[in-house]
């Protein structure tokens, strides 16, 4: 059973980003929106009244893995992915891997940002738009 | 961090990164923009002659503690010839950060319609001609799809007003928010300027020396924000006011010729939260989230045929476009928001212009000729709605006078007894006592309501006829503002930022400021501001309320017009003593 991140009531979100920076702060001592694993941005503006989450969405066989030449990656127990920082040379590779292009990369550190689906980010939403939630 | 300034000269397309650490002890915001402007400003020059320089400002703290949201811009405002200044929220300070950036100076003009992607301290000059006189919304549409990194960009752009520099147009800033007093939309128009994208990929960011503290810091102010003191802002929103001020009979109605409103139900903040409110939408870096949506549907056919439009709605649009012009229907107030939106102009300033539009015709100093429709009435939404677009499609003498703003108008047709202008300016929908009208008058330093919250302070004091004391409280006020507004922190979450607050916020960014440096800032500031003013032509001897203040009872009371001008006469005397100890006297 995977426990991951869901965006599930996207038609709340407020676009206020939140979520993004407690991802970048938590996670990543970081200020900025950029180091986040967790991408909020609108479908077509904000008059669209489209809001949607980027982030990744812990799947059962995950395809980045294949994607990196170095072998750094693996399965997370409960969904998503672990990096093994020591193995990784930031070619990016795995970003190419993504089906819903939900893993950034941080150029500080020259490595690829992903959701470990703490619930860091979920706890800092005004409007309850996000869950750990359990997927079959 | 370094203080990283963005020059851009739009004439010879070039541009440059400059360090101006110099600049430190201004923080960012107002104070580091107006010490930009200040250094680049042609006091003696035209004001949208294409050497004047916009500059645009990150607050300080933006996007790094919670609601610290706001950028803020300085330029020359065709309005009054003289300070241009006018904050937004939206996405622009985060953007501006991740490009690395504490302020842009624009300056030159394009030699085309163009707009400016701007991307990690690099400037693209794109052609704009393809968006020549498409609406604000409509443009940001076509640059939405055409360029890249969506969710961490800011698309700034202006509507046809803007493109015709009329001096009331606003800059729409990512949808629903606004650089909107004071007319930095002609200033984009005058430059060439249709659009500005920012963007950046956010490598450069504080490292607070104690990170931990910082993240203590900001988590107990996200819960302080989130937990209450703030509340009113994000359910009924500021719309709440507006059954409030129409009791008290402080809300500026058919062009203040009333203090209140006979249709307010059908427009009040409880009836568009029930009938209209379908969403709320927060600025980037706000947990609150104020920016309240209401959803129109219209029948646009005889059959079944419907539209539906989200309108973002709040306290200010509804007095300028409802009770001011007397719309009382909500989906024809919501209807006028859409055209202001659209056409890109500053609603309370569009609001005001229509009210002394219909009180002018009504009184026979301007008639149908002048203004192309046969005749016009507090509440005709299709003609008021004809009059503002034919700022954009009429050349007539009036419509040539009427995109200079409403003062040109009163100087050939007369009215200007009714003009609700506060130093050009619009006036903003309270008609509270003497702290609103000195307040907006002649203490604000952008003759704003939000410079020093004149109306909030006759709620507070309304037995008191002090006029010193009502001064005081306003230029004390004044004074925390402004170095308030150096930080970026949203105005709504002043309580919540206290002095001390604010200190432990900047601190902890590794700057080194106490309170009193704050507050010293926050007076340096607004004085070399005043001073400004005072030498391109502001001048507090010989200002002159227009009659229609003192016609109208406020909150019940009459206000006494020589005891206006003993304050006028106080905080002048005030203010020359205080600018003289800086030496800021011209």
């Amino acid at each position: 059973m995977r426990k991951v991140l869901y965006a599930k009531y996207m038609t709340r979100c407020m676009g206020c980003m939140s979520c993004m920076l407690a991802c970048s702060r938590r996670l990543r001592n970081s200020l900025s929106v950029a180091k986040s694993a967790i991408r909020v941005r609108t479908k077509g503006g904000y008059s669209s009244g489209q809001m949607t989450a980027l982030h990744c969405l812990g799947c059962e066989e995950p395809p980045c893995i294949n994607y990196c030449p170095r072998g750094a990656l693996g399965k997370r127990e409960k969904g998503g992915i672990k990096i093994n920082v020591s193995l990784c040379d930031g070619c990016r590779e795995c970003l190419k891997g993504c089906p819903v292009s939900a893993i950034f990369f941080d150029d500080e550190k020259n490595l690829p940002i992903f959701c470990i689906h703490c619930g860091n980010c979920v706890s800092f939403c005004p409007h309850n738009c996000l869950a750990i939630e359990e997927l079959p | 961090m370094d203080i990283k300034v963005l020059y851009i000269n739009l004439t010879d397309e070039t541009f440059e990164i400059r360090v101006r650490n110099d600049l430190k002890r201004y923080l960012g915001g107002t104070g580091l923009a107006f010490q930009l402007f200040q250094e680049e400003a042609k006091i003696d020059r035209e004001p949208l002659s294409e050497e004047q320089p916009v500059v645009i400002s990150s607050g300080f703290l933006s996007p790094y503690f919670p609601t610290a949201t706001k950028s803020i811009a300085i330029f020359f405002s065709p309005l009054n010839n003289n300070l241009g200044e006018s904050h937004a929220g939206g996405r622009l300070s985060l953007a501006l950060k991740l490009a690395g950036i504490s302020a842009l100076v624009i300056k030159g003009k394009c030699n085309s319609l163009k707009y400016l992607i701007i991307n990690d301290g690099i400037v693209k000059f794109q052609t704009a001609e393809h968006l020549k006189g498409l609406k604000a919304t409509e443009t940001a549409t076509y640059i939405r799809e055409k360029e890249s990194n969506a969710g961490l960009r800011s698309i700034l752009r202006i509507g046809p007003c803007g493109e015709k520099k009329v001096a009331f147009s606003s800059v729409v800033v990512d949808t629903y928010r606004h650089f909107g007093r004071l007319g930095l939309g002609a200033q984009f128009g005058a430059k060439n300027l249709k659009a500005l994208i920012v963007t950046g990929s956010g490598k450069e960011e504080p490292k607070p020396d104690n990170i931990k503290g910082y993240k203590e810091l900001f988590e107990k102010l996200h819960k302080t924000v989130i937990g209450g003191s703030m509340k009113k802002y994000h359910e009924l929103g500021t719309a709440e006011n507006v059954t409030i001020l129409n009791e008290l009979k402080a809300l500026p109605t058919k062009n203040l010729q009333e203090n209140h409103f006979e249709r307010i139900e059908e427009i009040s903040g409880e009836s568009l939260a029930e009938f209209s409110l379908t969403r709320k939408f927060a600025c980037a870096g706000c947990p609150l989230g104020c920016i309240h949506i209401a959803t129109v549907r219209r029948r646009f056919d005889k059959e079944e045929e419907w539209e539906r439009v989200d309108i973002s709605y709040d306290y200010e649009l509804i007095y300028s476009l409802g009770t001011l012009i007397g719309i009382g229907d909500r989906t024809l107030l919501l209807s006028m928001m859409e055209k202001i939106e659209e056409l890109g102009l500053d609603a309370i300033y569009a609001g005001v212009f229509l009210a002394w539009v219909v009180e002018a015709f009504k009184k026979g100093l301007i008639n149908s000729e002048d203004i192309f429709v046969d005749s016009i009435d507090f509440g005709d939404y299709e003609n008021l709605k004809t009059v503002l677009k034919n700022l954009v499609f009429k050349d007539n003498e009036f419509y040539i006078l009427a995109r200079e703003g409403v003062h040109k108008l009163t100087e050939k047709y007369g009215g200007g007894d009714f003009a609700l202008l506060a130093f050009n300016n619009a006036i903003a929908g309270y008609h509270t006592g003497y702290a609103n009208l000195l307040g907006q008058h002649i203490v604000g330093i952008r003759n704003a309501h939000t410079d020093n919250g004149g109306y909030s302070i006759d709620q507070s004091c309304r037995d008191i006829n002090d006029i010193k004391f009502i001064i005081d409280k306003l230029y004390e006020e004044e004074i925390f503002r402004s170095a308030f507004n150096c930080t970026g922190i949203c105005l709504f979450a002043r309580k919540v930022y206290d002095i001390e607050t604010l200190q432990q916020c900047i601190n902890s960014l590794n700057i080194d400021f106490d309170t009193h440096d704050l507050m010293d800032l926050g007076e340096e500031i607004y004085l070399k501001k005043l001073a400004f003013k005072i030498k391109k032509g502001f001048n507090l001897k010989e200002y002159k309320f227009s009659k229609r203040f003192f016609e109208t009872t406020a909150m019940g009371k009459s206000l006494d017009e020589a005891l206006t001008y003993e304050g006028v006469k106080y905080f002048n005397e005030m203010v020359m003593e205080k600018m003289k100890r800086r030496g800021l006297l011209p």
